[in-house]
């Protein structure tokens, strides 16, 4: 029988790195709230935050927290390049058009920037990467943490944005109604490029969190893609926090269920576990309609 | 049946047939003689991928769903063949065949659960099968686990039987007799009661119910040939190869996807275009792979963003593929009948 | 024995009651009209007849069997023919694919069921228009679309969902001569509508619908002079 300790260690870390799915999953909600997009390219927008940490980490010494406004704002540059170039002319045509549009984005940034950073995988040593905080039986590694608290804040930093700046509620309307927001003056289709740009931004300063205390590799994308997929189809498509909370949940899951099972089988779990809830709630634990 | 595949070669439509059915059993001759094998693996694999391809069709280009797993139908076939070819002795020439079957049940089996799904969601769930496989199958001793399966070489009077011979000439042979079957089984199946039904589906599932027609019926009809014929895919795979292990045949990238952009590369709401899509992009995906990723593995990944470059040209551009930009610019006779679909 | 009979049909959508324990009979050869404001349940009631819901209570018996529940293609199978309200063509296919679809159900060869769609297309004046698109027709041409291809699949019943909605006066009396022929030649009809001139004229008899109950059955006259009926549709769409 698993001691209770390593249970809740597990929990413990489980809800420091359920933080960085929370975002992935956070910006991919958001997308799929405004647009009724579903973009397969999310956990790649995520290796690119991952990499500009990298990178001014390694060229200028930019200590990764700091990089965080700067990946986002990469990141989200990227995002709003991407809706106006190629999501913008798929919103309407075929769902299969949209589905391999997006699909072609993953192909094109996950080895796209395989072949042009190389296959190998990095890794960055922040000066507090060893630091540990005891709380008796319970080790906090400080990168996680700080993770964590930067995660939190970012979802609040956003959940202020929506609600009290012009653009958040602009935002929300346009998620609601459509037409009832641009027959109010509100330019819909700046605001996806907004809710794209930010969307893969967040997801972004997850892989710059994610970044300082494990491993990158260009083809990273793939496994937080399944994980932000399962995030939202498990917290709900209309909600945007809680795709948030559902994070942690998954996060939590992930990390209790490795002491028990095996880690090949771990996966298969999740991706059972993905399957299930798609058929049977695809509305998610704290969605609203049917879309 | 006969009588469909008659008026599908009657006029221009049979001379193209017959002109391309000669060069490709011609081709594979001159690639011998002038010792190609560069060019003989790529038609083998061009071959492979049109067979796999026309078979995906079958559910997303008639019946609209499109699958990003059809990896799973490839490895089980793979394997079945393999397995029955190692540890029982059986002749691929059956195993490719059972592999197929197995392959297609696999494929029903699936449809079950699966069908319920819209469109994203069916595809998301496609992809999720496909890694559950490949994870089973890694963890699997008895299919090898991790280091997959070998099958040794054999003496010269067990060739044939065996069907192991060097380079791919051989086998291109064997590949274009199974297209062969393929479009044989295909054709008149699209032309018939059942093409027609599938395409209703495609459309609009709920009129296609107030016509009669039973979509979970018909969709798992599509999957059993779909499945069949991808599985043969892998069969032909195992005979060439001599090794299937898990990281190559479930690959989602190297084989679900090349499939999916082979089809919609090529035109999915045309009978041929899988064929086409397949013909196109695998050269190019090839020669960037070969020439320059194993020259300079530094440059690992180039030739799948070459493809991710191809597949979103096609998306936003073109989304009906090259045979459909060809109908458009009036290179090819506009289609009346159904079996295939009516121009955008 | 009636074609058609609805028992006590009750259809809950959470906390709303669409249909409310609606009951009537049509008896073969029958032209029906089912009118009722907005929200009435009228579009409720037929998904319910050809399947696509499923009632929480009642019956429903169509030719002698009973149907409730069963599913929309089985019901067809069984001779019951159906538009949709927001015409569903199959865009993508000719026009005459579309209808051809629809005989395929009673002639599985494909060159017969294309000979009888071209038949049903000449009753409904699309022939000419074949071999087009679907997508492309316009709203008046999809909506004989829908008609067509439902009468391709030969029915007993054919349940009409506001076909003539969009129409202009001149189109709505051409389609509901056609509606006339169709009926002549053994096709019951049961049409819901909100252009009350059409179902006043074609109706020979109609049921009235509101707040899912059904609130008055009879022929036009009475219906036009039915104070209940009146109450209804004060304030709301005009009569």
């Amino acid at each position: 029988m698993v001691g209770l300790d390593y249970v809740a260690n597990a929990v413990v870390s489980g809800i420091l790195i359920g933080s960085v799915y929370s975002l992935v999953g956070m910006g991919l909600a958001l997308i799929w709230g405004i647009m009724d997009v579903i973009n397969f390219a999310q956990g790649d927008y995520m290796m690119l935050g991952a990499f500009v940490t990298y990178w001014a980490f390694t060229l200028a010494g930019v200590d990764p927290l700091l990089s965080v406004p700067l990946s986002f704002l990469v990141t989200f540059a990227l995002g709003v390049l991407t809706q106006r170039v190629v999501i913008e002319r798929v919103l309407d045509a075929p769902m299969v058009s949209q589905i391999t549009a997006t699909f072609a984005l993953l192909l094109m940034i996950r080895y796209g920037a395989e072949a042009a950073f190389g296959p190998y995988t990095k890794r960055i040593y922040v000066p507090y990467a060893d630091v540990i905080f005891r709380f008796g039986t319970i080790s906090l590694q400080l990168p996680r943490l700080v993770a964590f608290f930067v995660s939190l804040g970012v979802a609040v930093a956003f959940y202020v944005f929506l609600k009290t700046t012009y653009t958040g509620v602009a935002l929300r309307a346009v998620s609601q109604n459509r037409m009832a927001a641009y027959l109010m003056g509100i330019n819909v289709r700046k605001m996806y490029w907004i809710a794209f740009g930010i969307g893969v931004g967040i997801s972004a300063v997850g892989g710059t969190l994610v970044a300082t205390f494990l491993p990158i590799h260009p083809e990273m994308g793939g496994f937080y893609a399944l994980i932000a997929f399962i995030v939202v189809v498990f917290g709900g498509f209309g909600s945007v926090f809680g795709a948030y909370i559902s994070g942690i949940i998954i996060g939590v899951t992930e990390s209790v269920s490795a002491l028990f099972i095996s880690p090949s089988l771990k996966d298969v779990v999740a991706f059972l576990l993905f399957i299930a809830i798609i058929l049977v709630k695809p509305t998610g634990l704290f969605g609203t309609e049917q879309r | 049946m006969l009588q469909f595949i008659k008026e599908g070669l009657s006029g221009k439509n049979g001379q193209y047939f017959a002109i391309v059915t000669a060069v490709m059993l011609v081709a594979p001759l001159i690639f011998w003689k002038l010792d190609l094998p560069f060019a003989a693996n790529a038609m083998l694999l061009c071959l492979m991928f049109s067979i796999m391809a026309m078979a995906w069709n079958l559910l997303e280009g008639y019946t609209g769903q499109l699958s990003f797993g059809h990896a799973v139908f490839f490895g089980v076939g793979a394997y079945t063949t393999m397995i029955l070819m190692l540890y029982y002795g059986v002749t691929p020439w059956i195993g490719i065949f059972v592999g197929g079957l197995v392959a297609a049940l696999v494929g029903l089996a699936l449809g079950v659960p699966l069908f319920r799904l819209r469109s994203h969601w069916f595809a998301l769930a496609t992809i999720a099968v496909g890694e559950i496989f490949k994870l089973i199958f890694i963890s699997w001793d008895y299919v090898g686990g991790s280091a997959g399966l070998q099958s040794p070489i054999v003496p010269e009077e067990q060739k044939l039987y065996y069907l192991q011979y060097a380079g791919s000439y051989v086998y291109i042979y064997l590949a274009l007799g199974l297209l062969g079957l393929e479009l044989l089984v295909m054709y008149p199946l699209v032309k018939s009661r059942i093409g027609y039904y599938l395409q209703a589906i495609r459309e609009d599932e709920d009129a296609a119910m107030s016509l009669g027609i039973n979509p979970f019926k018909y969709k798992m009809v599509a999957m059993f040939f779909s499945a069949l014929f991808t599985g043969i895919g892998g069969g032909i795979y195992t005979v060439r190869f001599r090794f299937v292990d898990p990281f190559a045949v479930f690959d989602l990238i190297s084989v679900s996807v090349y499939i999916t952009i082979a089809g919609i590369l090529g035109g999915i709401y045309s009978f041929v275009g899988p064929i086409v899509g397949s013909f196109v992009f695998v050269p190019i995906s090839e020669y960037v792979r070969v020439y320059i990723v194993s020259r300079f593995p530094r440059f690992y990944g180039l030739h799948v963003f070459v493809l991710g470059v191809i597949l979103l040209a096609i998306s936003l551009l073109a989304p009906e593929g090259i045979m459909g930009w060809l109908e458009k610019k009036g290179y090819l006779k506009k289609r009346e009948e159904s079996g295939e679909v009516g121009e955008k | 024995m009636s074609l058609l009979e609805v028992k006590g049909v009750v259809k809950r959508f959470g906390g709303l009651v669409a249909v409310n324990d609606v009951s009537f009979s049509i008896d073969e050869g029958e032209r029906i009209g089912l009118i009722g404001p907005n929200g009435a349940g009228k579009t409720t009631m037929f998904n319910l007849i050809s399947g696509y819901y499923k009632p929480d209570k009642g019956r429903i018996i169509f030719d002698g069997r009973d149907i409730t529940g069963r599913r929309p293609y089985e019901i067809t199978k069984l001779g019951v023919g159906r538009t949709f309200q927001i015409v569903k063509p199959l865009s993508n296919l000719t026009v005459l694919d579309n209808v051809a679809i629809g005989a395929l159900l009673r002639h599985p060869d494909v060159n017969e069921a294309r000979k009888r769609a071209e038949e049903v297309l000449k009753l409904t004046g699309l022939y000419e228009k074949r071999n087009m698109r679907a997508g492309s027709l316009n709203l008046p041409e999809k909506k004989r679309l829908e008609l067509s291809r439902a009468l391709a699949t030969e029915p007993k019943l054919l349940l009409l969902d506001e076909v003539v909605a969009g129409l202009n006066p001149s189109e709505v009396d051409e389609l509901l001569k056609l509606l006339r022929e169709i009926n002549e030649s053994g096709v019951t009809i049961l049409m819901v509508e909100h252009v009350m001139r059409a179902v006043m004229n074609i109706s020979e008899r109609i049921i009235v619908m509101d707040y899912g109950v059904k609130i008055a059955e009879g022929t036009p006259q009475e219906i036009a002079s039915d104070p209940r009926v009146i109450e209804a549709y004060l304030g709301r769409e005009e009569l």
